[in-house]
Parts: C-alpha cells; sequence; structure tokens
C-alpha cells in the first residue's frame, strides 16, 4: 500500500472559459506563449498513476486504425479553450483566398521519441496512409469531401500543403489530434514499407513527437509512459505515467481514497460526490458540446405531430431531472449546439409546463382521460436508450412526467452494440436516447441533413428528420468561408430543429475529474473541445506530481 | 470423444454470437460518444472478411483452428493465442488458490460438523457456509474492497499487483489476491462442507466404525484412519468437477477486482463483438471444463471398483 | 458453481413400500431442523410481502419525486428504507424487487423443470439410441462456458423479465435431466412397474403415472435449490447490464444502481442486499432440509 504524499495543494484553474469568436480565413499565424515546465529538478520529478478517460488503452497504438487518446503523438494544430485554432506541429498556416490551398509550416525542432526529425515527409506520409483504402482506417472518410480526396503535397522539408476539392470550414480541425479526428503525425522511416499495417510491429512499440514515450504495455491492465524529454513545448513535470484498469467506477475511486491512484475521471454522481468529500481529493469539471438526447422518428404515426413532441419537452422537468439524475451539477441542453460561438441564441426552449403541455395536447386533438388519444390512435410510444449509466433513471424520470400528462412512453434500453445495429442500421425504434453533438468542429449536418436514399450501412440520422430549410442551410454552413458566415447559417438551422422540437434535449456531458491533491500543474481544457487524446488534462507535459 | 464435443461447443458459440446484434468494427472504430462513418465501417468489414456468408466463415475459423490458429482478435489485431496465453495464468492461480482453500477449510468444516451433528458448530458453520452461496458475490466484494481497502487502508482495491510496490514483489502481490481469494473460496465453501458433511456421516454410519468403535479402540483413531480417510473418497469426485470451473467460473469477482484474466477479458471481447477472442476463450474454457469432467471421471473409475469392473 | 446432485437417490423399495407414509414422515422430520424450519417460515412472509405488495407497499414503486429535497432521503418513518436518487421510495421498490426476483426464480426454475423432465423421462423411458443421443447432447451442452451463453443469449433477446426467465431456465435444465433420467432408470427395473406393466398399462402410461410421482422427491430438492441458483443469476446478470428494464427493478438491479451509491447512500445497498441474501439462504435451507427429510439414509 502507498502511503499517501503530502497534501500540497495546488492553485486550481476552474470553471469554463467564454468562448469567443475569431475569422477562421486568411492568414492565420499566432505565436505560442507557454510556461516552462514546472518541476525542472530530475529528482523533483514524481510520476503520475491514473485511470485515464476514454479508451486508455487504445486496441492499438497506431493511430491510423483506431483512436489512441494516450500522450504520444501531436497534430498539426490544437485548439485553444476557446476553440480556436493554434500550432501544434504547424507553427503557422495560410489558407488561400478560394478556401481551397492550405499550407502548413512545421517547426523545424521536432523529433520523434527515436530521434529521428519529424518533417514534411512524415506529414504527406500520415495523410496519405489514413486515405489508403489498404489501411483499415476508421479516419479515411475524414479526408473526403464531397466524394473526392484532399491532395497532400510536400513542397519542401518543412512545408507542406493540402488541397481540398471544395472548400470546408472544418477541414482545419480534421488536422488536429482533437476528438473524432485523430490526425497524429506518424514516423515515415518506421512504417514505409509496412504491407498489413494492423500486422505493423509499430502498433505494439509506437513512437510518436508527444509529451511521453511508450515504455510498457500490459493489454487492457497496465500502460507505462516516460517523460519525452526532447518534447518541442518543454520537459514533462513527471517523469512517468501509469494507467491503471478499472472496469468500473466503483472500484477506481476505491483506488483513489485508498491513495493507489492520482487521477480519475467520475461521472456516477454518487462516486463523485464522496471523491469531493474525501480529504486530500478534489474534483474539476467541465462541460461539453456533446447532449444525451431523445431524438423522434418523424415519420412515427404518434411522433410525427410536432404538437406531441413539443407537449414531450413542455411535460418533462429536464433541469430537475437531469440534476436528479446525472449530478447536481450537471447542465441541460436545448439545441444540438449548446456551447460556443456556434451555439444560437434564438432557439425555441421548452421551459416546464405541463398545464402547456396539456394545452397543447388538447388544442391538437389528442384527448381523453388516462392515456389520450386521438382518431383511435393512443399516444404511446416507446423509447430505445444507448446504455449510459444515468440513461435508465432518465428514462425513468421522463415516463413518470409524460404519464402525468396522458401520455405513454415505454422503455427498451439495449446493450451498446445491440443499440447501434437497432437504431442505426435498422433503424428499428420510436425514439431513441443517445449522445449527440462533437468534439471540436460544430460540424451537425449529418445529424440533420435528410438522407439520401440508400446510403451507407449506418445512418447518423435515422430518425428521417427532413426541412428542405435545414438542408440548404447547413450546406451552406460546411461549405462556408468565413467563421461569422458559418455561424449565421449554424444559428438558422438550430432555430428550424427546434421549432420543429425535433428531439428533446436533457444532459450536457460534464467532464469530472477527481484528483489528488499530490497533483499538481495542470489546466483543465474549459469545455471537452479541446480533450485532446487525453479526455482529461489540456497539457499533459505540465503536470506535476509530488508521488515519488 | 473429446474432438467432438470441442466441435460442437465451437459450432453451438459461433452460431449464438454471430446471431447477436452488433458490429465489431463499428464498435471499435467508433470512440467515445462519436460514431464512425459508415462507408470507413463498411470496408473495414469487407477487408476483414465480415461479409462473407456465415458457413465461409466458421470453415475458414476451422481449418484455422484445428492447426492451434484461433485467428486474430478484430479490435486489437492481435493473435487470439497470444492474448489468452497472457490472461490464462491470472485467472488459473485466482481460481486454483480458491478452490484449494474453499476444499481444505470445506474437507475440515465438514468432517467436525458430521462428528458433531446437531450441535451449535454444526449449525453455526452451516450457515456460515450457506451465506457464502447466498450472497451476490459481486455486492459481497464491493462491500469488501470498501471496508478493507478504502476504510481501513489494509489492502489493495483491485489488480493483480501495484506498480512499484513499497515492500517486497511476492507480498504485494499476496496482498492483491486476499479479497478476491476470499470471495471466491467463500461463495464455493459450501459445496465442500455439504458434502463432506453427508459423506463423513455415511463413513460414520458404516457397520465396520460401528464395531470398532463398540471394540472400544480409541475413537479418535477411529475417526481419522476408518472414517475421515474414507468419506474423502467421494470428495475427489468432486475435485474433479471443480476443476472444470477454473476458468468459466470468476466473471464477476474478475469484473469488480480489474483481475487481469481470462473472464473479464471474454466479458469485454463479448461486448465488443470481438468474434475470435470470444470463440477463443469459449474453447480453452471448453477444454479445461472436458479435461476437468473426465478426471473426475478417472477418478471415480479408480476410488468405485464396480464401475471400473463393469466397464 | 455447477456441483453434481448432492442428492442421492432414494431407493425404490422404501418409496414403494409406503409412499404416503413417507411424505408425513419426512414432514416429520423436516419440522424438526430448525434452519429449514425458519428459513421456510422466513420465505413465507417474503413471498407474501411480494405477491401482496401491491396492498403493501406505501408508495407506487416507480413514482418519482424530483424536488432536491426529496432525493436520497435516508430511512425514516415517511420512508422505511430511505428513497433513492429520482426520489422514489426504496421500500416499495424492494418489495416489488423481491417480486420479480422470486418471479424470475420460480419460472425460470418451473422451465428448467419442464424441460429437464421431459428429457431425462425420454431419456430414461426410451431405447438405447435415444437416450444415447440426449445424453451425448446434453454433455456437450455441459462442457461449454454456460455462463458466456448466458450472456451472449441475453443480449440477442434483448435484456427483460421474460429473457431473464428463459435464458436461465435454458441453461439449468441438463442437471435436472440426468437426475430425472437416473430415477427412472432405477424405477424401471423395479418390480414395482414391471407390475404396472403387466396389470396392462403401457409404458408411457407408466412413465407420466406411476414413475415421475415416484421421482418428485429429488427433483423437489433441485427445484427449491435452484431457484436460490436463479435469483443469484439474475442479480448478477443485472450487476453486469444485462437485466430487466427500467424502470422496474428486481432485487439485483436495485444493487447495481445502488453500489454507485454504496459511500453516500448506503441504505440503497444494504437493505435489497440484506433482503437478496436472506431470501436466497432461506431457499437453500428449506431445500436442504427437504433433501435430509426424503434422505432415509439419515434416518437414525
Amino acid at each position: 500500500m502507498l502511503s499517501k504524499p503530502v497534501s500540497r495543494r495546488s492553485v486550481l484553474q476552474g470553471g469554463a472559459a467564454a468562448v469567443g469568436a475569431t475569422a477562421l480565413g486568411g492568414v492565420t499565424s499566432v505565436q505560442l506563449l507557454k510556461p516552462q515546465g514546472a518541476a525542472a529538478q530530475d529528482d523533483e520529478r514524481g510520476i503520475l498513476i491514473m485511470r485515464g478517460g476514454v479508451s486508455q488503452f487504445p486496441p492499438t497504438f497506431n493511430p491510423l486504425l483506431n483512436d489512441v487518446r494516450v500522450w504520444l503523438y501531436d497534430g498539426l494544430v490544437r485548439f485553444d479553450t476557446d476553440v480556436n485554432p493554434i500550432p501544434d506541429l504547424a507553427e503557422s498556416w495560410e489558407i488561400s483566398e478560394d478556401g481551397l490551398v492550405y499550407t502548413f509550416h512545421l517547426r523545424q525542432d521536432v523529433v520523434f521519441h527515436d530521434g529521428t526529425p519529424m518533417t514534411a515527409a512524415d506529414v504527406v506520409f500520415t495523410a496519405e496512409k489514413t486515405l489508403d483504402e489498404g489501411v483499415k482506417s476508421p479516419y479515411r472518410s475524414k479526408f473526403i469531401i464531397d466524394g473526392q480526396p484532399v491532395v497532400w503535397e510536400q513542397v519542401d522539408d518543412f512545408t507542406v500543403t493540402a488541397t481540398l476539392p471544395q472548400p470546408s470550414g472544418s477541414f482545419l480541425s480534421k488536422t488536429s489530434r482533437a476528438d473524432e479526428v485523430f490526425f497524429c503525425i506518424l514516423p515515415k522511416h518506421l512504417l514505409e514499407g509496412v504491407e498489413d499495417m494492423t500486422q505493423a510491429e509499430f502498433n505494439q512499440n509506437p513512437v510518436g513527437t508527444g509529451p511521453f514515450k511508450f515504455v510498457s504495455y500490459e493489454t487492457d491492465q497496465q500502460l507505462v509512459m516516460e517523460a519525452n524529454d526532447d518534447y518541442y513545448q518543454g520537459r514533462p513535470g513527471v517523469k512517468e505515467v501509469v494507467r491503471l484498469n478499472f472496469p468500473n467506477e466503483q472500484s477506481a475511486l476505491a483506488a483513489l481514497q485508498a491513495g493507489d491512484i492520482d487521477v480519475a475521471s467520475l461521472r456516477e454522481a454518487g462516486n463523485v460526490k464522496t471523491a469531493e468529500e474525501t480529504e486530500g481529493l478534489s474534483v474539476q469539471r467541465y462541460d461539453s458540446n456533446w447532449v444525451f438526447a431523445g431524438r423522434f422518428k418523424m415519420d412515427h404515426p404518434v411522433l410525427s405531430d410536432q404538437a406531441v413532441r413539443a407537449a414531450i419537452s413542455h411535460a418533462v422537468d429536464r433541469e430537475n431531472l437531469v440534476k436528479a439524475a446525472v449530478s447536481p451539477t450537471a447542465s441541460t441542453g436545448n439545441s444540438p449546439i449548446n456551447i460556443g460561438w456556434a451555439a444560437s441564441p434564438d432557439v425555441t426552449v421548452y421551459e416546464y409546463d405541463p398545464e402547456k403541455a396539456k394545452a397543447i395536447l388538447d388544442e391538437a386533438g389528442w384527448t381523453g382521460d388516462g392515456i389520450r388519444e386521438k382518431d383511435g390512435q393512443r399516444l404511446s410510444f416507446t423509447v430505445t436508450l444507448y446504455p449510459d449509466y444515468a440513461a435508465p433513471d432518465l428514462a425513468a424520470g421522463m415516463q413518470q412526467l409524460l404519464q402525468l400528462v396522458g401520455i405513454e412512453m415505454n422503455i427498451n434500453q439495449l446493450e451498446a452494440a445491440s443499440f447501434e445495429t437497432e437504431v442505426y442500421q435498422n433503424q428499428n425504434f420510436d425514439m431513441y436516447l443517445d449522445w449527440q453533438g462533437f468534439g471540436v468542429d460544430p460540424d451537425i449536418a449529418s445529424r440533420w441533413i435528410t438522407n439520401d436514399a440508400g446510403t451507407g450501412t449506418y445512418l447518423d440520422n435515422p430518425s428521417n428528420y427532413s426541412n428542405p430549410d435545414v438542408d440548404v442551410a447547413l450546406t451552406a454552413a460546411s461549405t462556408a468561408l468565413t467563421q461569422d458566415e458559418r455561424q449565421q447559417y449554424l444559428w438558422e438551422a438550430q432555430n428550424l430543429i427546434t421549432a420543429d422540437a425535433a428531439a428533446i434535449w436533457l444532459q450536457l456531458w460534464e467532464a469530472q475529474i477527481a484528483l489528488d491533491d499530490a497533483i499538481g500543474g495542470y489546466e483543465t481544457p474549459g469545455t471537452t473541445a479541446d480533450m485532446d487524446n487525453t479526455g482529461i488534462f489540456r497539457e499533459p507535459w505540465m503536470i506535476t506530481s509530488t508521488r515519488g | 470423444m473429446v474432438i467432438p464435443t470441442l466441435f460442437f461447443v465451437s459450432l453451438i458459440s459461433f452460431a449464438i454470437i454471430r446471431a447477436a446484434p452488433g458490429d465489431p468494427v463499428r464498435m471499435y472504430t467508433s470512440s467515445g460518444m462519436s460514431k464512425a462513418d459508415a462507408e470507413d465501417v463498411e470496408r473495414i468489414r469487407e477487408n476483414l472478411g465480415l461479409n462473407d456468408p456465415l458457413p465461409v466463415q466458421y470453415v475458414r475459423w476451422l481449418e484455422q483452428a484445428v492447426q492451434g490458429n484461433l485467428g486474430y482478435s478484430i479490435v486489437s489485431h492481435r493473435p487470439v493465442t497470444e492474448l489468452i496465453a497472457e490472461k490464462l495464468p491470472a485467472s488459473l492461480s485466482l481460481m486454483g488458490i480458491s478452490l484449494v482453500l474453499s476444499m481444505t477449510l470445506g474437507i475440515l468444516i465438514g468432517s467436525i460438523a458430521a462428528v458433531k451433528r446437531y450441535s451449535l458448530f454444526d449449525y453455526a458453520t452451516t450457515i456460515f457456509a450457506f451465506l457464502g452461496s447466498s450472497l451476490p458475490s459481486f455486492w459481497l466484494s464491493m462491500i469488501l474492497i470498501w471496508f478493507f481497502a478504502v476504510r481501513l487502508g489494509w489492502l489493495p482495491t483491485g489488480q493483480m499487483h501495484s506498480f512499484r510496490p513499497s515492500g517486497p514483489v511476492w507480498l504485494d502481490t499476496a496482498k492483491h489476491f486476499v479479497l478476491p481469494v476470499i470471495v471466491t473460496s467463500y461463495v464455493g465453501l459450501i459445496v465442500w462442507v455439504r458434502y463432506q458433511r453427508s459423506s463423513m456421516i455415511e463413513a460414520l454410519n458404516q457397520d465396520y466404525v460401528r464395531t470398532a468403535r463398540a471394540k472400544g479402540l480409541n475413537s479418535k483413531a477411529v475417526l481419522y484412519r476408518h472414517a475421515w480417510r474414507n468419506s474423502l473418497v467421494p470428495i475427489v469426485t468432486l475435485f474433479g468437477f471443480s476443476i472444470a470451473n477454473l476458468v468459466a467460473g470468476s466473471y464477476v469477482i474478475e469484473y469488480v477486482f480489474s483481475w487481469p484474466g481470462m473472464a473479464n477479458f471474454g466479458f469485454d471481447a463479448i461486448l465488443k463483438r470481438d468474434y475470435p477472442v470470444i470463440m477463443g476463450v469459449t474453447l480453452v474454457s471448453s477444454i479445461f471444463i472436458i479435461t476437468g469432467n473426465l478426471i473426475a471421471d478417472i477418478c471415480y473409475m479408480f476410488i468405485n471398483p464396480q464401475i471400473r469392473n463393469s466397464r | 458453481m455447477s456441483a453434481p446432485a448432492l442428492s442421492q437417490p432414494v431407493p425404490v423399495a422404501a418409496l414403494r413400500r409406503k409412499e404416503k407414509s413417507l411424505w408425513q414422515y419426512a414432514w416429520d422430520r423436516f419440522r424438526r431442523n430448525p434452519l429449514a424450519l425458519i428459513g421456510l417460515l422466513f420465505l413465507a412472509v417474503i413471498m407474501s410481502a411480494a405477491v401482496f405488495a401491491p396492498l403493501v407497499a406505501p408508495y407506487n414503486p416507480n413514482a418519482v419525486s424530483l424536488a432536491p429535497d426529496d432525493l436520497l432521503q435516508a430511512p425514516s418513518m415517511a420512508h422505511l428504507f430511505g428513497t433513492d436518487e429520482l426520489g422514489r421510495d426504496v421500500f416499495s421498490r424492494a418489495l416489488f424487487g423481491a417480486r420479480i426476483s422470486l418471479l424470475v426464480g420460480f419460472v425460470a426454475t418451473g422451465v428448467a423443470i419442464a424441460i429437464g423432465v421431459l428429457v431425462g423421462a425420454i431419456a430414461g423411458s426410451s431405447s438405447g439410441k435415444v437416450d444415447s443421443v440426449l445424453m451425448r447432447g446434453i454433455d456437450i451442452l455441459m462442457s461449454a462456458p454456460l455462463f458466456v451463453l448466458v450472456m451472449i443469449s441475453q443480449i440477442i433477446i434483448a435484456p427483460s423479465i421474460w429473457s431473464l426467465m428463459i435464458v436461465i431456465g435454458l441453461i439449468s435444465w441438463m442437471d435436472v435431466a440426468r437426475l430425472c433420467r437416473g430415477e427412472f432408470l432405477n424405477l424401471r427395473s423395479s418390480e414395482f412397474v414391471a407390475a404396472a406393466k403387466v396389470v396392462g398399462n403401457s409404458g408411457r402410461r407408466v412413465a407420466w403415472r406411476h414413475v415421475l410421482p415416484n421421482a418428485s422427491g429429488p427433483i423437489i430438492v433441485a427445484a427449491t435449490l435452484r431457484i436460490a441458483e436463479a435469483i443469484i443469476l439474475e442479480s448478477t446478470l443485472s450487476f453486469l447490464g444485462l437485466g430487466i428494464q427500467p424502470p422496474n427493478a428486481s432485487l439485483g438491479s436495485m444493487l447495481q444502481k445502488g453500489l454507485t451509491r454504496l459511500q453516500d447512500a448506503p441504505w440503497l445497498v444494504w437493505f435489497p442486499g440484506v433482503l437478496i441474501a436472506l431470501t436466497v439462504l432461506a431457499f437453500n435451507f428449506v431445500g436442504d432440509g427437504v433433501r435430509d427429510a426424503l434422505d432415509p439414509k439419515s434416518i437414525k
């Protein structure tokens, strides 16, 4: 049993930062200003033992094959806490007037963990491998715009260009390693000539440019990384990072309380509360643009009626339900986009008002004692649940509140993989509850644009929502050249979608990170928009630890 | 005997797994809350041969399995045999130690309870042992973790070893075994206690034991030399059956204690629909079950001459 | 744990000679077993509470009360077992939860016994070929890791109270079938059945009319213990997220949710946990008591 290190309360930076707007097009060059790593002396550097966030044990360490959110890699750009792009491996970039050609100027002082310098050839190699159909990369379509691939070219040793088939407001975010994108620059010299990427020796011995180097991995149990003292932003503040496996959150909390680990991202309200009340632990929070929302099947005999959908939103005390079922600090969403420059201030908000819900239903012809009816059709449907931890309580609460206004809602909770197939492939549901949102870029088009007939196996918009005005607005938003223009179209789309009451928006995903007081020097992301590949910290290299 | 059984088990497992809705590629390419693009999923499925007709996929698996190749994990792309070899020792050691412990304790308690039938000891131990099989093991585990690891800080909360233990490595590992072993062996205790108790009672009722005691032979010697030793004979069979449970028996306990074993690994594979891994785990578990049953049969034949002669 | 059936076959002679008095005799023996008697008493209480839950429960078990003060109240006179995170009355939920747990236990066991007796009877009363095919089938099924199959089956059928009953029933009939077949083989060779055949009864008629009632003792024992196992299995599946659908709860699924609150609302874990333990314990005691009572060898 490790004894708890001497408590050293660090200065915490909390709260979500306000999100401002900056121009996206034109010439941008931002200078990176960062303090040096907190601990300079080697004997002062401690180790960090943690339960990481999402995919802390990736299936392979090759970011071409899956999400690798460990601190091994960097992308070309990153995002600040206001979700503005800032330099990562590219120290500056230009975008041509027509929005088609992006020119990235790379830093010249970056080396891979094996000591080889990182150059333009590595960037082009990474992009080409992502696009290579033979490589089983799930990220290929990120670089396919309007059916055409983005063309990457090396200009000189430290300059690359990317030429787009048509303008795309979200392209820059796709050159970052952020959520949903994972563009991590790989060493060409180690992966060149690999026939089958899935069997590359690299996958078990990864080499990147990030703040920590790979040391060892015990499958699904323990990942050890050591400080990359040549990291381009400075020497990391801890000499070693260990990630441990906890299949359930209670065990992780127990380990935190016992001093076995220093950091864990927690979600379950009881565990968060206990962590807050434990001496020597503190909890950091930040919101995100992921919202747990109920989407209605738009061609359902009952739910196709806008009055019914509006009444559902009015009948549910969303705020108190979310606070009870999720956590007392959880926020409630009102729109597909809830935070940042892209969130519209003019959306229709459906406040809790059961009397209004009844009036709307009466007026629309849904009448009767008990469960309402209209033309012999009962006001009844089934909600299909994604097995998120709060989902059963959210649904149970909704069910009771809806019953009070004469709506019957049955509950069908599925296990995750079955849910994916039933909802997104078979479209076998009346209404479903699942996470909707985005990491960095407010690209909501695929979830709200009218489905093309017969596209793909899975649908992003399985509810068959279709509003021609929304289609126009979202299409214009995705090709807009400036952020102002994008904002205008995105706001319009949200206003239309909320007026349709096309969904019921419940909790916003709130990151809750429990930290031991032995940990300091970190910066929380403010919003999850820049979860980077950590899920927890914004600048993992700045963390310090007093654990020996 | 063994080979056809394994064949049918693999066929049943394959049929059941593939009847379950879900898509391994969609599961592992979608990270966290974001969903992978449908086109990417489709392309990777095609590449992995998951779109071929099911019989074709089964025969392909079988052909490889016969050569000792259980295929590659869809998720991590690593050989299934290698992954299982990594996970097997943790499960075997946890279950093995627990088996020995519950057997020893069970025989001890069962024998004394038989000798002192209807005594306070008999009732107390019966209740105690029955309670073990009546508590949901996850509930018991969580409460023990909370008490011994969180409140008292005596024992670790999970895993099989610490990162850089402060004391000797063996001590650290031993500490990690304590709670999961207690729960596993407590859950299994009742079977041994009851079996040994009734077997001992039967032995005590044998004519020659009664005669020996009537003749005035030292009571302890009789108990040990005649009754106790004979009562152990049927227990040997139970041991064989218990081996069958070595791999398959501890899903919940491994899950709660973050144990790096087969069961945890198999459960994860089920949720991710990692078909080759599920097939591998099922097959290896079956081999253990069949072996255990065979050992039980052989023991039974060995100790029971009637059966031996009749075969 | 799947262990070999602990019960020893009841010798035919004992059953045949004095069938009625045997049951009376067994009851006399059962009555003298304090653990079994306490178990039976407890089961009577919990089962009537579960059956009459709608009358006994002070609140609607699913009614939520979202005002912040109503959430997670500690036990009090108004809420004997406290309230949960949605302000629901835990006592009422536990009553209805016990109802569901018991229902799953009984129906799953019923399914297992029905299949087991049917297969066992067919195997035990038919020719060598049918018998050996059936027994080989059972061997194969028992060589598969059943818990894995249970989990996947739950996923296929989509978790619900019905799927739990069916799936748990479907994996626990094999022991019963073996037991039943053994009884049939024993009884078939007895004079008693031979006599019945001589009088002119058909084989099938003999099987159902005469053999089955005589085999019922060990089957009752197996069934009682199986109910206990089924309740535990249900709670385990609930813990792994493969249990019944919200808003309903079984005792097991109440535990699953409650364990996330072990430290700040321990009443969510203690009450359903103790209730499940006592119920299962009672079934075990009763099953054990019945076995001892029916076992002539333990007659002094």
